[in-house]
């Protein structure tokens, strides 16, 4: 009866080897835990003295650069002023300026205008009006623009004079040239006058209209 | 059964006790990972932050500095170009300044300037307005509306022009202006540089001006320092 309530030694020592080699396991886990967490620590305390190199480096390499920068101070805020100012000139000509003698070239251009003689006498007026007198059949067939006013939003105001009917009809016609009309965005005719005294036969066209905005040579440039 | 459990408790526990520093051993290694990752971890991203930062610095630097250099041109020019360009559009008005230039570009398109009206300093668009009235003849006055941009010397606008082909008296609203750039340029990082074409521009306007730049600023206008020597 003693016999068979004894310890079963077989046993025991299978659930003692079980126990053992369990524990056995858990302390190489444990091992391999440490290992790693050993390097896991060691990694982010490398990172981070790494990142402080860097930073150092970095911030010299910036230092550097801006005292490079820096050197030339001078010249670099002339440079600027220059930039500056040349922008504000732009802007100034583009939007506060008539530009009339661009739109007076193309009108003069496309009119064949006879151009003004110098009322105030010089030499060279004086002979060029001499020239012109001489030349009365060339000039009753010329086109004079009486009046021109025009604004920075480019409205104006255009009037026409012509001597006799020959000129009264080119005039009509370069008026009506599709290469006249593309210069306005919109072009009235206003009136026409006929001033008939003894000699002379005046016709004047008035014309009102906006004139399509030129690129001018400031515009090219930007 | 009891007995085979409390045989069994007892080997645990002396297995437990035997092992018992290992089990310290990962307990202090987690903590050490945990207290290591949470105080680093802020570190670590505050200087990958600053590293980013300083960077994207460098890189603007490096974009100004770059700039500069290819700017390929002489200490000398850049004077030239600055005194040009303070000449058309100065600091400040100056109106002895001022009417000296109006009287340059009068004298240089034959317009006999009877009168000036200046009206109020328009200070917030950096724009001081002058009234001139006088006599032109019409081809005259053609030749002052193709040269008064910068023949005087500093730059003039127009707003409204009307031309008579009979008129000979003539008044016209001309624009001068002055910029103070002081303010713009303290930032030496973020400044704008002109470009070729600016300084292209420039050129060409300056071989408009029959002034010799040495005569500007201070010596625009012809002084006396003693009014009774000749």
């Amino acid at each position: 009866m003693k016999f068979r309530k004894g310890i079963n030694f077989s046993r025991r020592i299978s659930d003692f080897e079980k126990k053992e080699k369990i524990f056995s396991y858990i302390r190489k886990t444990v091992i391999i835990i440490t290992l790693l967490i050993v390097l896991i620590t060691g990694k982010i305390i490398y990172d981070n003295i790494k990142l402080s190199i860097d930073l150092k480096k970095i911030t010299q390499q910036r230092n550097d650069l801006l005292e490079s920068i820096s050197q030339n101070t001078a010249r670099n805020q002339k440079l600027a002023v220059i930039a500056k100012k040349i922008k504000l000139l732009k802007e100034y000509l583009n939007n506060n300026d008539v530009n009339f003698n661009q739109y007076y070239s193309k009108v003069s251009d496309l009119i064949n205008l006879e151009q003004p003689s110098d009322l105030i006498s010089d030499e060279n007026s004086a002979t060029e009006s001499a020239e012109i007198a001489t030349d009365s059949a060339d000039i009753a067939k010329k086109i004079e623009l009486k009046t021109m006013t025009l604004s920075t939003d480019q409205k104006t105001t255009l009037v026409f004079n012509t001597f006799n009917q020959e000129s009264y009809k080119e005039l009509l016609e370069l008026i009506e040239n599709p290469d006249f009309l593309d210069l306005f965005s919109k072009l009235e005719l206003k009136g026409i006058i006929l001033d008939q005294q003894e000699q002379n036969t005046n016709l004047e066209i008035n014309l009102e209209g906006v004139f399509n905005k030129l690129t001018n040579d400031y515009d090219k440039k930007e | 059964m009891t007995k085979k459990n409390n045989f069994l408790d007892k080997y645990t526990i002396a297995l437990i006790k035997e092992n018992l520093i290992y089990f310290i051993l990962l307990a202090v290694n987690i903590a050490i990972l945990i207290s290591v990752s949470l105080y680093f971890r802020s570190s670590i991203l505050e200087k990958k932050e600053n590293i980013k930062k300083i960077q994207s610095e460098i890189d603007k630097y490096d974009r100004v500095k770059k700039r500069i250099d290819s700017m390929n041109i002489s200490t000398e020019a850049v004077d030239k170009f600055y005194q040009q360009i303070n000449m058309l559009i100065p600091n400040k008005y100056n109106m002895f300044e001022t009417i000296a230039a109006i009287e340059r570009l009068a004298r240089e398109s034959n317009f006999a300037t009877l009168s000036y009206t200046v009206k109020p300093e328009n200070r917030e668009l950096n724009q001081l307005e002058i009234t001139i009235a006088g006599t032109s003849s019409p081809i005259n006055f053609l030749k002052f509306l193709e040269n008064y941009n910068f023949s005087s010397g500093k730059l003039i606008t127009i707003n409204e022009v009307t031309y008579n082909n009979n008129a000979t008296e003539v008044e016209i609203n001309l624009t001068f202006y002055a910029y103070d750039t002081k303010e713009d340029n303290k930032d030496v990082l973020n400044i704008e540089l002109p470009t070729q074409d600016d300084l292209n521009l420039l050129s060409e306007i300056s071989s408009k001006i029959n002034l010799d730049i040495a005569e500007s600023s201070d010596n625009f206008y012809p002084i006396k320092e003693n009014p009774f020597v000749k």
